[in-house]
């Protein structure tokens, strides 16, 4: 599709929502959207291009009048470099979204692009991260995270039954649309899904899920669940407890009717995930289990069983889950030891076998949350951490960290963030081989003006050192600071500013993991929603 | 430098928008229905909640470190104004991989509002939500009368104005009390 005609196809639909806006209007039709503009200046470090700068924008315009809406998105990313013959092939501008759904009185039915899920994700889950742009790495363009599908979708829901249908061809969210210039296809395959849900008496529920991949002359690939949620507790009327209890069994090549026949040997693809808690006042604890073979789909999205850290070091280091082959479990509790303080633990275990040797990740992970009560004047959180990683050659990691906030006079309040980490890595002669990571951030705010702040890491990781051109680092150690400023402009916007040195790697939003390159240079992002 | 400076425009175009829209896009935009479960199995009704008084939607999740400060703040303003009419409700975002810590991170924090969980994100993007958290407020009449993207500290005064604006005089009196 050449940037010429994409124009032409932004242009037929914003002429098309705005004439529906117009006729709709009287009757409580309405256009909404949202816009996304990020521009970046500067080299990616580590990268052979310098001097680059890169600006992506992303518009989504929705049209709504009463059970009916029609929305699109379009997608726009260019960068100027010094290798512009295959920069400028590789920037897009398209239409990458379209849809129209109507939806009333427990009946919708959705075609085009849409996002959905089928149980608890065994089977399937589309997904977008809201506001996560990724990187793609071979074109250099960045794009929208999204996991969709191109289709139609049917559900419905009348008394405690709903039901859901569809069809569609599959974006595993991998690729960004300047591939499709190369003859890439993004949607790849066809995925027919279903499911059956009831919800029974006192909070509990069943159901059923179906899906069928195909793709070309590959062979045809098809599974079925069952789920069923329950809090044992409530049934018995015991008031004040919760023991909320979830479980999915999912396999493939079952008909509808024979997915419930218990398998877990190795004769063919399963997958099982079961949770647990108690919970009375403000103490929880909750107990979760996996057991995934085969089930490395690239269009499901089984809990990882891995806690999600908000903390920037400890985010950096969670395993990636490989359903083709895991099993684990997951432990965590929570509640106060005092007025003042709260204390959360969490134990996780994965092993998996993806090559001849068995490899394990391992996670303890203990805080503490100190704050005055019933006051929001300051407070601050400790954590220690310690685990190991043989997935990713990591035989040990431990990591301490300290962050606070407090309110200042005039609406102002400050906040700081302090982390250091220590890695060893299983060397070439077996030897173990450290390295550390240090993490400072502080950051000043004042409601209704904005936010500034600053973050430094300093790091002795390899991955990370300066190198010569021939790969060998030039120093023991890296430096990344840089300074961020934001704010509100008015209800519609937000501006944000980095400029420094940002450090690269993995990144985690919302259970999803994703790589974000190095950049030292400056970085504007402005969202605007109307 | 030419597409920067594209770039810009177009920036500042979608900034004249709502200005230029006036009425209909800054503040007749009608908030999107639902009907969805909460994390106790209970229906939540855009509709059936409006009937009652203004409604307040919190976008977060656990993994989202603002979102853990301003949860609190978002249950002082259901416990403040539940009985002239206002709903808080809490909508996770979180995938799988955290679904089952919602209900137990909840009830760690000590909020009472009903909590629901956005399993395949429809609630989000109906909403256009671009961060964590995010707080929507809906008036009785079902447009959106504030949005709050990210929180630091002192903003809640922002939005407890607004709540107070949609709420009955003799409530807004007995909140000030």
């Amino acid at each position: 599709m050449s940037p010429s005609v994409s124009a032409m196809q932004l242009r037929r639909v914003l002429a098309g929502v705005a004439l529906a806006g117009c006729f709709a209007m009287p009757v409580e039709a309405q256009i909404s959207g949202g816009n996304l503009l990020i521009g970046q200046a500067g080299n990616v470090i580590g990268a052979q291009r310098k001097d680059r700068s890169d600006l992506y924008e992303r518009l989504d315009l929705q049209w709504s009048s009463d059970a009916l809406t029609l929305g699109g998105r379009f997608e726009y990313d260019r960068s100027d470099d010094d290798r512009a013959d295959f920069g400028r092939a590789a920037a897009y501008q398209r239409l990458t979204q379209r849809w129209a759904e109507w939806d009333r009185d427990g009946l919708g039915v959705r075609v085009g692009n849409f996002y959905t899920i089928l149980g608890r994700g065994l089977l399937h889950r589309s997904w977008e991260l809201p506001g996560v742009v990724y990187d793609e790495v071979g074109t250099q363009t960045r794009y929208a995270a999204a996991r969709d599908l191109s289709g139609a979708r049917l559900h419905a829901e009348h008394g405690p039954v709903s039901a859901q249908l569809f069809r569609g061809r599959v974006n595993d969210g991998t690729s960004s649309p300047a591939l499709e210039a190369f003859g890439f296809e993004r949607y790849r395959g066809v995925l027919d899904g279903a499911e059956l849900r009831t919800r029974l008496p006192r909070g509990a529920s069943v159901g059923t899920a179906w899906s069928r991949y195909t793709y070309g002359d590959a062979p045809e690939r098809q599974y079925a669940s069952g789920f069923a949620e329950v809090d044992p507790l409530e049934v018995a009327g015991l008031k004040g407890w919760s023991a909320p209890f979830a479980f999915e069994y999912a396999a493939e090549r079952p008909s509808l009717l024979d997915w419930w026949q218990w398998r877990r040997g190795a004769e063919r693809a399963h997958a099982m995930y079961a949770s647990g808690g108690l919970l009375w006042q403000r103490y929880t604890f909750v107990a979760e289990y996996k057991d995934y073979d085969g089930f490395r789909l690239g269009l499901n999205d089984p809990p990882s069983l891995v806690r999600e850290h908000a903390a920037p070091l400890l985010n950096r280091d969670t395993h990636l889950l490989d359903a083709e082959g895991e099993e684990g479990f997951q432990l965590e509790a929570s509640g106060p030891l005092h007025p003042w303080v709260t204390f959360t633990t969490n134990f996780s275990r994965s092993d998996g076998a993806p090559g001849v040797r068995w490899l394990r990740f391992e996670e303890r992970y203990g805080e503490l949350h100190v704050a005055p009560p019933n006051s929001d004047a300051w407070e601050c959180t400790v954590f220690a951490d310690r685990g190991f990683n043989t997935f990713d050659f990591v035989i040990d990691r431990h990591s301490l960290g300290l962050e606070g906030s407090a309110r200042l006079p005039q609406k102002f309040a400050v906040s700081f963030d302090l982390e250091r980490k220590r890695v060893a890595t299983q060397g070439f002669f077996g030897s173990p081989e450290w390295f550390q990571d240090e993490f400072v951030s502080a950051s000043v705010s004042r409601a209704g003006w904005g936010r500034a702040g600053v973050s430094v890491t300093r790091t002795t990781d390899p991955r990370d050192l300066p190198s010569d051109d021939f790969g060998l680092p030039t120093a023991d150690r890296a430096l990344f600071a840089g300074f961020s400023l934001g704010g509100d402009v008015g209800q519609s916007h937000q501006v944000s500013l980095f400029a420094g040195r940002r450090r690269g790697g993995r990144a985690c939003t919302s259970g999803t993991c994703y790589d974000v390159p190095s950049l030292a240079g400056a970085e504007l992002r402005v969202t605007s929603r109307f | 430098m030419k597409r920067w400076i594209a770039g810009l425009c177009g920036v500042g175009l979608l900034c004249a928008l709502p200005v230029l829209a006036a009425g209909p896009l800054g503040t007749v935009r009608p908030a999107p229905r639902f009907e969805v479960r909460n994390v106790e199995g209970k229906p939540v009704s855009l509709d059936s909640l409006l009937q009652k008084g203004p409604v307040l939607l919190d976008f977060w999740a656990t993994w989202c470190k603002p979102c853990v400060t301003s949860l609190p703040v978002m249950e002082r303003h259901w416990r403040e104004h539940q009985a002239a009419g206002l709903t808080v409700v809490g909508v996770s975002v979180d995938g799988p991989r955290n679904f089952a810590k919602v209900r137990p991170f909840a009830r760690g924090l000590g909020l009472t509002f009903p909590i629901v969980l956005d399993e395949d994100g429809s609630l989000a993007r109906r909403y256009d939500v671009t961060g964590m958290p995010t707080s929507i407020l809906i008036a009785p009449d079902r447009r959106i009368a504030y949005v709050q993207v990210g929180y630091t500290a002192g903003q809640e005064e922002a939005l407890s104005r607004a709540i107070l604006a949609l709420l009955p005089a003799p409530a807004v009196m007995d909140s000030a009390r």
